[in-house]
């Protein structure tokens, strides 16, 4: 078995009157690992069931390696499904389960029967090929799921949010387990989940889906370090927005207006609007320096401790900014040894390093 | 006769959105139409075809018009008897409700064996035949029947009462047959209430006959109008009981359009009592949906 | 909340507990009184549901030769009679055929339906499911004479196909609704894998979507049976000389000549009923128990 190119072209999808999926395209490579990661309602679920072939796209192409898929039977498609409750057939034993693709496909008795029991080590099931799916558990129901999946070699294969209903640890060592097996297979997988986390850890691209648009695509690194919109900066990891506007240049440098008495100074590269407009400005809390207030400079805001509090590896301390209208600011750093070094009431300098913010055009959506 | 099963209105669920272009959920149209087309031609000329023709035939036999009405509403003989049939529903249902309620409520808050006694005790009529109970009820009733031989036996009575053929022995028969409609809706809507409810209450100080006053009661409420209507439409077109157990004294409008039908030959007019049955059958439907439109659908038959 | 508080809630709870204690002591008699009050009730409303059809079987083994209770003698006297007799013989056999072929296309047709409503689209959907359960609804007298006055010039009176059809007819809703039933209960997303897996819609139904709507249509089918086996209006109505069913037999005999015959065969057509429903709780129980 050998993983196949998916490609996704100028998707539109309507139910009734709304549109659920708007001029998406999306390019997956024969043995990749890609993502659809957005919150409900993205029409990413609505993406996947398109290439599986149980809802049909009202404008675009779907293609498996040169195969043209986009309204061809869902049964003729040889692509594997995960689905979102494994929906494995209850009245069958894992064994039939696993063995129904290969009857489907008029497979030979002892054919089925070696393939079954290879699938079943792979997930590493054996011994337990005779009970009904009721009396496995939710890790083990989503192994059988999975070796359903796979059992007929299929090119692509398709994860409806596969470990959403599975408990945090064992979703880790399934995460985990998925990979390995995608890899030994060289399977292309496309994934879905609303899971950042989860996304992160196991994909090769992520394509990040928002009111059934494509926000960005790429690999997990670029989309923390390098969102493109304010969507996806939100939505990957934690992020604190402020607003302000773009004064202009100054020695090379954009010059952009925080508070009444605040400026910070970046990149002109950076910003993505031109002279006296407003625009977001975003920064990841550990990106955020705090230090005890001992005066001003351009690249420092005064505000106020919130609240102070531990979280483990980390401390997490909320900032008030000063004439900043209440927002509140969240900074992040490691927490080694020692107590926290703020107290709530205290006022503090918060500083924004010009290379750790991000600047998007104000109109921009922003996940919540 | 209706066997034990559950009426849900099957448009009452809610649709879930549906998309414009193909869904492999939802069958395509031939095949829909396929699947539906041996019912249609079933129910076509099985269903739609006589009665239809029997409605029609009313208004045509013997001549075009509306002599078979006016024959109706114009004799007091058949006034009466559609007075009588809706009397006799009615007083069934009452009787029913009266006895089923109980029934219901000791087959939902009992313990579980006793419970399944009680319920064993309503499937038991359920799936006799009501031939067969009417007949038990000429057993019964009749001049040398059971309820004779013990009040005489007693010493009670001199000579046998008569008792078969009364509009008393309809009603009690008609009572008999029909009462496990009653009980199985009501029970349906009792057992839905969750028990914390009924915890809740006590622990707010209610007591027993509170909790069933302003918690049991109100939320059976839809069952007891299901099975009020059950038991009414019923009761309307019930043929073989009062056939068997009723008398020249007691005729309601099932056994008179059978005699129209059978012995006078008289389709149209025939066809004209059914109408108007019918006419009155589905005005208890629609009143009883009206009361019951916030509930959903025609719940429970039974 | 505050400590202070929970001692004064936990305080006012002990108290509460005594006094439900206490007023429970006092009340313990009358209590005792209406709840055997409601239980005699019950009893007697218990006794009217189930003693008249009792009462039968002890009937049907009496020895005298009008109704008498209780029996002075017990003989299988009437059974013979029934058995031997060939007018309740071919009444029997009647039936039997008609309720089995009813139960085969009710089951079949209701079943065709029943997805056509769960899952299809088409048009005028609710009004032809309102039409498909009126047969309920509709006095079974207007079905019946209906059914009569039409089938009689088309010779489908008194015969197989006429009581096939118009015995189909009744059951149908019965299938419909358990199978529809079933139907919404079963997860449609099993049916995409078994596509997914590569069957197409007709092997998905069969070895996907039936086996786990089986209850339903066994259900359904066992409805489908009873509605025709007991039926008894359009049968007294649809009977001819030759094809009559045994309650229309029963019907004539209660009418003309009442003898303990008709004891024997009430017995006989409600134990077909217990055993028929019974069979029909077993198969449910082993399907359910299967998935434990």
């Amino acid at each position: 078995m050998k993983g196949e190119a998916v490609t996704l072209e100028q998707i539109d999808k309507n139910f009734a009157k709304t549109a659920v999926v708007r001029n998406v395209s999306i390019a997956v490579q024969a043995g990749e690992f890609l993502s659809l990661l957005g919150p409900s309602g993205s029409g990413k679920t609505t993406l996947l069931m398109m290439i599986a072939g149980f809802e049909t796209p009202n404008r675009g192409r779907i293609s498996v390696g040169a195969r043209d898929i986009t309204f061809e039977a869902p049964n003729k498609r040889d692509v594997g499904m995960v689905f979102q409750k494994y929906a494995l057939f209850p009245h069958m034993t894992v064994a039939q389960n696993i063995a129904f693709p290969l009857r489907m496909r008029r497979f030979g008795k002892a054919e089925i029967s070696d393939r079954v029991d290879a699938m079943l080590a792979t997930v590493q099931l054996e011994g337990f090929a005779d009970r009904l799916p009721l009396q496995l558990s939710g890790g083990q129901q989503q192994r059988v799921a999975l070796a359903r999946a796979l059992v007929a070699e299929p090119p692509v294969l398709l994860m409806d949010e596969p470990l959403s209903a599975l408990d945090k640890k064992l979703r880790e060592t399934l995460q985990i387990e998925i990979k390995r097996i995608q890899k030994n297979l060289a399977v292309t997988v496309v994934y879905v989940t609303h899971d950042q986390e989860e996304a992160l850890t196991m994909s090769d691209r992520i394509a990040v889906m928002a009111d059934g648009e494509l926000m960005q695509i790429g690999a997990p690194t670029d989309l923390y370090h390098r969102p493109t919109n304010a969507f996806v900066a939100g939505f990957i990891g934690k992020m604190n927005f402020l607003d302000g506007e773009y004064l202009g240049q100054d020695g090379g440098e954009a010059v952009i207006r925080l508070t009444e008495t605040a400026t910070l100074k970046c990149p002109v590269s950076t910003v993505p609007a031109a002279a006296g407009q407003r625009l977001t400005i975003a920064i990841r809390p550990e990106d955020v320096a705090v230090r005890q207030c001992d005066g001003f400079s351009p690249q420092c805001v005064r505000g106020r401790i919130e609240a102070a509090l531990f979280v483990g590896a980390a401390y997490v301390i909320l900032v008030a900014i000063e004439g900043h209208s209440g927002k509140v600011l969240e900074a992040r750093f490691a927490a080694t040894g020692g107590s926290q070094p703020f107290v709530p009431g205290d006022t503090v300098d918060v500083i924004f390093e010009p290379h750790a913010l991000k600047l998007f055009a104000s109109q921009q959506r922003q996940a919540a | 006769m209706t066997k034990p099963m559950k009426i849900r209105s099957l448009t009452g669920r809610a649709a879930a959105p549906m998309p414009n272009g193909l869904s492999a959920r939802q069958y395509p149209l031939g095949l829909s139409l396929l699947l539906i087309a041996p019912l249609f031609l079933l129910l076509g000329f099985g269903f739609i075809y006589p009665v239809g023709r029997l409605l029609g035939q009313s208004f045509f036999a013997p001549e075009l018009g509306l002599d078979n009405y006016r024959r109706l509403l114009e004799t007091s003989l058949y006034l009466r008897v559609l007075i009588r049939t809706i009397t006799v529903a009615f007083v069934v249902m009452s009787a029913s409700l009266a006895i089923g309620y109980p029934v219901a409520l000791a087959m939902a808050r009992l313990r579980r064996d006793l419970s399944s006694l009680v319920m064993a005790c309503v499937l038991l009529p359920l799936w006799t035949s009501a031939l067969v109970r009417s007949y038990a009820w000429i057993v019964i009733l009749q001049r040398r029947g059971l309820v004779n031989d013990v009040l005489s036996g007693l010493g009670l009575i001199s000579e046998p009462l008569k008792l078969l053929y009364t509009e008393g022995a309809v009603i009690l028969a008609m009572t008999h047959v029909l009462v496990p409609f009653m009980i199985l809706p009501i029970y349906g809507a009792l057992r839905a209430i969750p028990p914390d409810l009924v915890q809740a209450a006590r622990n707010l100080g209610a007591d027993r006959v509170n909790v069933f006053i302003r918690i049991l009661l109100p939320l059976s409420l839809p069952g007891v109008f299901a099975g009020c209507l059950m038991t009414f439409i019923l009761a309307l077109g019930f043929y073989v009981t009062p056939a068997l157990v009723g008398g020249p004294s007691s005729l309601l409008m099932a056994t008179l359009i059978g005699q129209q039908t059978t012995e006078t030959l008289d389709w149209g007019f025939a066809g004209a009592l059914s109408t108007v049955l019918l006419l009155v059958t589905l005005l208890i439907v629609i009143l009883f949906r009206k009361v019951l439109s916030h509930s959903r659908g025609i719940s429970n038959v039974a | 909340m505050s400590p202070d508080l929970d001692f004064a809630l936990a305080a006012r709870q002990a108290n509460n507990e005594e006094d439900n204690l206490s007023s429970r002591r006092r009340l313990s008699v009358r209590a005792c009184l209406s709840s055997a009050a409601a239980g005699f009730v019950l009893f007697a409303i218990l006794l009217f549901l189930v003693l008249p059809i009792l009462i039968i079987f002890p009937m049907s083994f009496g020895s005298a030769s009008y109704l008498e209770f209780p029996p002075r003698g017990l003989t299988l006297n009437w059974y013979q009679h029934y058995l031997s007799d060939p007018e309740w013989r071919a009444a029997t056999l009647f039936s039997v055929k008609i309720a089995i072929a009813t139960t085969f296309s009710a089951t079949v047709i209701g079943t065709l339906a029943a997805i056509a409503f769960a899952r299809g689209r088409f048009p005028g959907k609710s009004l032809f499911q309102a039409l498909t359960l009126s047969p309920m609804i509709i006095p079974h007298i207007v079905i019946a004479v209906a059914v009569f006055i039409a089938f009689s010039p088309l010779n489908l009176s008194g015969n197989f196909l006429g009581f096939l059809i118009a015995h189909t007819m009744l059951a149908v809703p019965y299938v419909v609704l358990t199978v529809v039933a079933a139907l919404q209960r079963f997860d449609t997303t099993l049916e995409l894998a078994a596509m997914n897996c590569g069957a197409g819609r007709i092997r998905a139904f069969f070895s996907v979507v039936l086996p786990n709507i089986r209850v339903g249509v066994a259900s359904g089918a066992v409805f489908a049976f009873l509605a025709s086996f007991d039926e008894a209006t359009v049968a007294f109505f649809l009977s001819g000389v030759e094809g009559k069913t045994i309650t229309r037999k029963m019907f004539e005999d209660i009418d003309f000549n009442l003898t303990p015959v008709i004891a024997a065969v009430s017995v006989v057509l409600t134990v077909t009923s217990l055993i028929v429903m019974g069979a029909l709780h077993l198969f449910n129980r082993d399907r359910t128990s299967a998935h434990r």
